[in-house]
Parts: structure tokens; sequence; C-alpha cells
């Protein structure tokens, strides 16, 4: 169905940086730091994470007969990708 | 009253609006990408967006545990392992990725040690600032 079978033929990727400051917001303690390797594999796991959101979406409103994702159709998916991640 | 600028958001309203943009540009790419072509409405990139940022703050807390576990201070690849051990196919993804870096790495090092210019070895994360997002992209809604 997927004229893009493989993830690594999106373009747009998710800011490695932004990711970087996020979790850092999230640490506790003042001396914890993340390395440039960890900062990049988690950058992977969060574009899979979008790009599996998204492609579950997209199928969920085909199954409806749409071709617009709506809100309802996120929320129909977000359990099983919640569980998936 | 005074338009809003960027200086005007905090650090964690940027970060938002980062997250945001990303997830739009990867939401239409995909959908645009199927055979029949599929758009996302507002709301619907921004509940993934919404989920994505708890997501990433929830692998944040997670993996300043698991480094402590370790005893260390810094989280490496090996806590990121722990972290998608649920997800079989994701977890052979970034052992995979895992092994390109520290391959990457290691002939990057021994590139430095044949040409000492180590001046121009400038780092893939440094020339992506958070702050660079396109404004249009945001504006244009």
């Amino acid at each position: 169905m997927n004229a893009k079978d493989d993830v690594s033929d999106i373009k747009s990727s998710v800011k490695l940086e932004a990711v970087k400051q996020i979790v850092r917001l999230q640490f506790k303690d003042g001396k914890t730091k993340i390395g440039d390797d960890a900062v990049r594999l988690v950058g992977e796991v969060v574009q899979l994470l979008i790009v599996e959101a998204a492609a579950r979406s997209c199928n969920q409103a085909l199954l409806c007969g749409q071709s617009v994702v709506e809100m309802e159709h996120v929320e129909k998916v977000l359990p099983k990708l919640l569980l998936d991640f | 009253m005074a338009f809003p600028t960027l200086d005007s958001f905090n650090e964690t309203d940027k970060l938002k609006l980062t997250v945001l943009c990303d997830v739009r540009k990867i939401c239409q790419e995909v959908g645009s990408g199927l055979t029949t072509k599929v758009s996302f409405n507002k709301q619907s990139f921004e509940l993934i967006a919404e989920m994505v940022w708890h997501k990433i703050q929830d692998y944040g807390s997670d993996l300043e545990h698991f480094a402590r576990h370790a005893k260390r201070t810094t989280v490496n690849g090996d806590d990121v392992k722990l972290l998608v051990r649920k997800n079989e196919s994701l977890r052979e993804r970034i052992l995979k990725m895992t092994e390109d870096l520290s391959s990457a790495s290691s002939s990057k090092k021994r590139k430095k040690d044949r040409d000492s210019d180590a001046g121009s070895d400038v780092g893939q994360l440094e020339d992506n600032p958070i702050g660079n997002f396109d404004i249009d992209d945001i504006l244009d809604d």
C-alpha cells in the first residue's frame, strides 16, 4: 500500500538538539549528562514513533473512507501505539 | 497589543513548537507518500505532537534512572537499548544503529589520528540549533 516502504525514505527528521534539551529538562540530578550517541539513538526512536503514529492514523482514516486524518483517527490508534513504544 | 516575537516564548514553548513543526513535516511527508494521498488536519498532528512531547519526557526520566542504576552520570547507548527492549523490531534497529555509530566513531578517530587538523571536525549536533526552525512554517496555518 505504501509508496514509501522504508522509514529511511522519510526526509524530514526531528531536531536532535531539541530532543536533547527536552530529555535534559527531565533530569532530576544536575550532574546527569547525555552523550551524543545516546541523543542520536533517542532521536531515531522518536522519529520512528512519529512516522508510526502518522502511518497508522493514515491507515485508520483510509479504513473509514476519508482522505483527511482527523483527531478521532489518531485517538483510535493511540492506545496500541503507546503499548508498542 | 505587541505582536509576540520568538523571544517572548519561554524555552519550553520553543521546544514544543519545534516538536510540532517536525511532527507536521513528517506527517505531511508520510501522508503524501501513500498511493491514496492523505492529509492531516491541525488537531490531528497537534495531538500526535502532544503525545510525542510527553513520550520524550518519559524517555528522559527513564534514561536518567537507567544511568543512575548503572552508577553512571552520563546516559549512553546502553540505556537507550534498555529503553527499547520490549519492542523486538525497534530493538534490532537500535542495535544495528549502535554498531554503525561505534564503527563510524572509530574510523573517525583513526582519521583524526592520521590528520591532526581537529578544527575541521565539527559534530553534526552543533549545526542544528534549536531556534533554527522556520517561522513561516508556524505562521502559515
